[in-house]
């Protein structure tokens, strides 16, 4: 065994002396032109492919990770058509169909110089969402949906076009329909009380509690958005005008479903207070399960002027006004049934309550409209009075008045449990809305470039907004105690004066030190501060934010060979937010620190073959409540952790005359997982690789085949390993120029 | 598993040797193989309105005077440029940053790094560029900060995001500091793209000190093992879920029905 080893240990060593060998003899030769690669095909050309996976474990996490789905797909994957007609018009086609994945694309485009532009397109393509909510790891609960498989389809089709003849104003007009439709997941889970950890039929003995939103949910959208667009620009000698108009009406009718102690039913009777038992059958919670839509039509139209100017070679000018009015129709039906033992049966009842108890809230009527007008303006000078040195000073005013109301039907049932006598108790809750707010943006920028080779720059903006926020709004509570079993409006109305200051500023240099090396540093700061401080029947409210914000980024590039370059950055950035409300003390809120180390290493030891990798690693870390809170509240929260790397690895190599071949690998691990009694959302840990080989080959000089066969692997930790997939794919190309 | 790697180094060593063989040049993703740098000026007979608004882009920082500053500007994300001048505006002679994020990730490590993140908008699966949201050739890169753009930054999500972009009966004020207080748009280790997967999302401005509470009595905030949020403590809230779970304040983005944003 010794020998065998000892024998792969000298012929390792041989080969990669021979790589060394081989690269230093050709690394002189590598900066020199190329003599024959393979065609780079980009115009004119149709590219069909196809790709099979065999996918083990959860295939939906496999599609919502990858962007692809299950099974594979297949179709044209490219297709480029660029062409000269007659009388000096060009016709561009560009599109792919790839079944499977659903990801569609074909656009048309004719221009003539001097003439115009008519272009029409339509895109497609399908976004991927797994069902399966929290995972909770005493007993491995996991709730996820039954078709963990969901997707979305973005569409959007669009038509337009420019007359555009000599001297004569360029008229643009065009028309865009999108939609979004189809179900995706949530992070709104639902409640489980089977997680493993013991209870007590009182709340008030659990010392901890078995109560888990892990429940997998999702929503169902059915979103669409026509765009009218109209604009009309001219330009004399060095000034342009343009005035643009822009219809946007639009349709959102979005439901929720959302499901809760599933599974769950409380006896009639109270279960004992003790002992201490797990949860199933004796059970602390009714199911609740029901949908929430939420429906929105707005209509928006917008007017801008905009212009733009070199009063002389020193000198630039541009800004603009833009007025948008907007109104929404807003609408709603909200209905939780909850799942109640009584003595005559069960019942499903709609916002189902009993007396002293919480209604899950419903409501079957939501209507009502909001209105929103903003008028903006900016106006932004820059000025060169050295070749060297380029400022510019901008200031950018916004006033907005938005308004609004609504009404709203709340629908429970009260029910006395003993007799199952039920009792529909409907309230109607108006709420108003007003806002306005007065905002204005100074920014200024310098550059200089008067040190050989080193460039420095700072920017600074400032907005200062004043305004307003009335409303009145209506709760719906039961008081405690409540022997009947009554439902009372709560109507709340506030005033408050919003003050927000949000300052950023940000300084950097760059210094191309030679050939070899360049470094570049920057540092941004922002703070912000927002203020809402009630008056007239509000007074004695207040909440500050103020939240502080610095970022630093140094980047370096280094060529230490002509065929070895490496290039680091470093981005740190560290925020703390403070809090005061109703006057209190003024105290830290949160501590944020991120620290991201990312490099790079591009080496091309001979003209064939090269290797690239990226490297990122990432430290990350939010404090909020956890540890200051003390005490049992630290049972509950921990830090928020997104420590974790990234890997990416490729390399090429020319095979023969006619082939290269391409390795590429990447890996993603996160391990932040807490698995105790902390929330639900343990951390993420989880462990990703992909590893593929791909060979390209010319078969003409107008025909390249390409083929690739890939493994990849999935673990995460986070969801108990019920998220994990691993599995083969293989995919194949042919592009054919024409 | 020795045979496996030990073999594979053979092979490897193997096609290494064979293809010095072969004189023909290969590069990596986002290089043109044998152009040289042309510099702007060359850029701008063809783009000239394009480099003309350059001077006020953030990336026009990049540019030095100098030698050293030789291929700054346009080639540093286009690539070398003499091949495209000499084919007369050939596609496949030029790096088209709008089709691929390579480019961006020359010098945008952090962000390859995010973008391969499980959560993330897919540009690595290609349905997505990184000039979707950012315009690499004219004013603020992140876009519609400043002055300089009539539009607000939150319209950056919310073109595609249409039923964040309200306006809400009752907004949530954290919209004023911006979508990404709460999602990183470029990609997560957390669902949804949130900066913090659990209610340290939600604490970061809404863990409180209630005046009303330390005159009423109540030992203050800290150390009192209490996580006090509009006046009440959520301890035992946030030990079963986060804030936004169902039952809870489902409608974070805003709401036409409930000032405390549950539904």
């Amino acid at each position: 065994m010794q020998t065998k080893l000892y024998s792969h240990y000298i012929t390792s060593g041989f080969f990669a002396c021979a790589i060394l060998a081989t690269a230093s003899a050709y690394a002189a030769d590598a900066a020199k032109p190329d003599a024959d690669p393979l065609p780079n095909i980009t115009e004119n050309y149709i590219k069909v492919a196809g790709q099979r996976n065999w996918i083990k474990g959860d295939k939906a996490a496999y599609e919502a990770q990858n962007w692809t789905a299950r099974g594979g797909f297949a179709g044209i994957e490219d297709f480029q058509l660029t062409k000269n007609l007659k009388n000096d018009f060009a016709l561009t086609v560009d599109g792919h169909a790839l079944f499977g994945n659903q990801d569609f694309l074909g656009q048309i485009k004719l221009s003539k110089n001097e003439l115009g532009s008519f272009d029409m397109g339509f895109k497609r393509f399908r976004t991927y969402y797994d069902g399966v909510g929290g995972f909770f790891p005493t007993n491995n609960a996991w709730f996820p949906l039954t078709n963990q498989g969901l997707h979305v389809d973005r569409a959007k089709f669009w038509v337009g076009g420019a007359i555009n003849l000599p001297n004569l104003p360029v008229l643009t007009l065009r028309y865009t329909n999108e939609l979004r439709n189809g179900s995706k997941d949530t992070t709104i889970w639902g409640d489980t009380d089977f997680t493993g950890v013991p209870i007590w039929s009182s709340g008030t003995l659990n010392p901890i509690s078995a109560n888990r939103k892990i429940v997998a949910n999702y929503i169902d959208l059915n979103e669409r958005q026509e765009t009218f667009e109209a604009a009309i620009k001219h330009t004399f000698g060095n000034t342009s005008v343009e005035l643009e108009a822009v219809y946007i009406t639009a349709k959102s009718d979005d439901t929720r479903w959302v499901n809760r102690y599933p599974g769950e039913l409380k006896p009639l009777v109270a279960i004992p207070g003790t002992p201490a038992t797990l949860v199933p059958p004796a059970l602390a919670n009714n199911a609740v399960a029901g949908f929430d839509r939420q429906m929105s039509e707005p209509e928006i139209m917008t007017y801008t002027g905009k212009f733009e100017t070199k009063v002389t070679e020193k000198i630039g000018l541009h800004g603009g006004v833009s007025f948008q009015h907007a109104t929404a129709k807003i609408g709603g039906d909200r209905q939780m049934y909850l799942k109640i033992a009584t003595g005559t049966g069960i019942q499903d009842l709609l916002g189902g309550f009993t007396p002293g108890g919480r209604p899950p809230y419903s409501y079957t009527t939501l209507y009502g409209k909001t209105t929103q007008d903003v008028l903006t303006a900016n106006l932004c000078a820059s000025y060169k009075p050295i070749k060297d040195l380029y400022l510019s000073l901008g200031l950018k005013g916004e006033d907005l008045d938005m308004e609004g109301n609504n009404q709203v039907t709340y629908q429970n049932t009260r029910l006395i449990q003993a007799t199952g006598v039920t009792t529909s108790v409907p309230i109607d809750a108006p709420n108003t809305a007003e806002r306005s707010e007065r905002s204005w943006t100074p920014e200024f920028n310098v550059r200089y470039t008067g040190i050989k080779n080193v460039s420095l720059y700072t920017t600074l903006d400032y907005r200062y907004v004043t305004g307003d926020e009335i409303g009145s709004s209506t709760s719906v509570a039961i008081p405690s105690p409540n022997p009947g079993g009554t439902v009372v409006p709560s109507v709340a109305a506030s005033f408050n004066n919003a003050k927000e200051n949000h300052g950023h500023y940000k300084v950097g240099a760059n210094w191309n030190a030679s050939s070899i090396l360049t470094l570049r540093a920057e540092v941004f700061y922002k703070d912000h501060r927002n203020s809402y401080t009630g008056y007239s029947t509000s007074i004695g409210g207040q909440y500050v934010l103020g939240y502080e914000y610095t970022a630093k980024k140094l980047t370096g590039v280094i060529k230490i060979l002509p065929t070895l370059s490496l290039t680091g950055r470093y981005v740190g950035r560290d925020g703390e937010m403070d809090t005061a409300v109703d006057f209190g003390t003024q105290y830290q809120s949160m501590d944020f620190k991120s620290h991201d180390f990312g490099v790079t290493v591009d080496w091309t030891p001979i003209k064939q073959f090269y290797a690239q990798t990226s490297v990122d690693l990432v430290y990350d870390t939010t404090s909020t409540a956890y540890p200051r809170a003390g005490l049992t509240a630290n049972d509950v929260l921990r830090n928020a952790d997104n420590n974790h790397w990234t890997a990416s690895a490729i390399a090429g190599i020319v095979v023969d005359k006619l082939t290269n071949m391409e390795l590429q690998y990447s890996r993603y691990k996160a391990s932040n997982y807490e698995p105790l009694y902390a929330t639900t959302a343990l951390g993420a840990s989880q462990d990703d690789y992909t590893v593929t080989v791909g060979v390209k080959r010319k078969l003409s000089n107008s025909l390249v085949a390409e083929a690739k066969v890939g493994y990849l692997n999935s673990e995460v930790g986070s969801t108990g390993g019920n998220t994990n997939y691993s599995g083969y794919l293989a995919y194949v190309t042919l592009q054919q120029a024409f | 598993m020795n045979t496996f790697i030990f073999g594979g180094v053979a092979l490897w060593a193997a096609l290494l040797i064979s293809c010095t063989m072969v004189d023909r040049t290969i590069v990596a993703p986002q290089h043109i193989a044998g152009a040289s740098f042309v510099g702007e000026k060359e850029c701008a007979q063809c783009h000239e309105e394009t480099v003309k608004h350059f001077e006020g882009a953030s990336h026009a920082k990049l540019k030095v005077n100098g030698e050293n500053g030789k291929g700054l500007g346009c080639e540093s994300c286009h690539g070398a440029g003499s091949k495209h001048v000499a084919a007369g505006g050939s596609k496949d002679t030029i790096v088209n940053p709008g089709k691929s994020p390579e480019a961006c990730f020359q010098c945008h490590l952090d962000k390859r790094g995010e973008f391969s993140l499980p959560h993330s908008h897919p540009v690595m699966a290609g349905k997505m560029t990184c000039t979707e949201c950012h315009d690499p050739h004219k004013g603020n890169v992140v876009a519609r900060t400043g002055a300089s753009e009539l539009e607000t930054p939150n319209e950056t999500c919310t073109k595609c995001h249409t039923s964040q972009k309200g306006p809400f009966l009752f907004k949530h004020n954290a919209m004023v500091e911006g979508c990404t207080v709460c999602h990183n748009p470029h990609g997560s280790v957390n669902q949804k793209m949130l900066t913090q997967r659990d209610s340290n999302l939600c604490l970061k401005c809404h863990v409180e000190h209630p005046a009303t509470l330390v005159t009423a009595g109540v030992p203050g905030f800290i150390g009192d093992g209490k996580i006090v949020v509009g006046g009440e403590d959520h301890r035992t809230r946030m030990q079963n879920g986060t804030c936004w779970v169902a039952g809870c304040h489902e409608d974070v983005h805003g709401s036409n029905a409930s000032k405390a944003m549950r539904y």
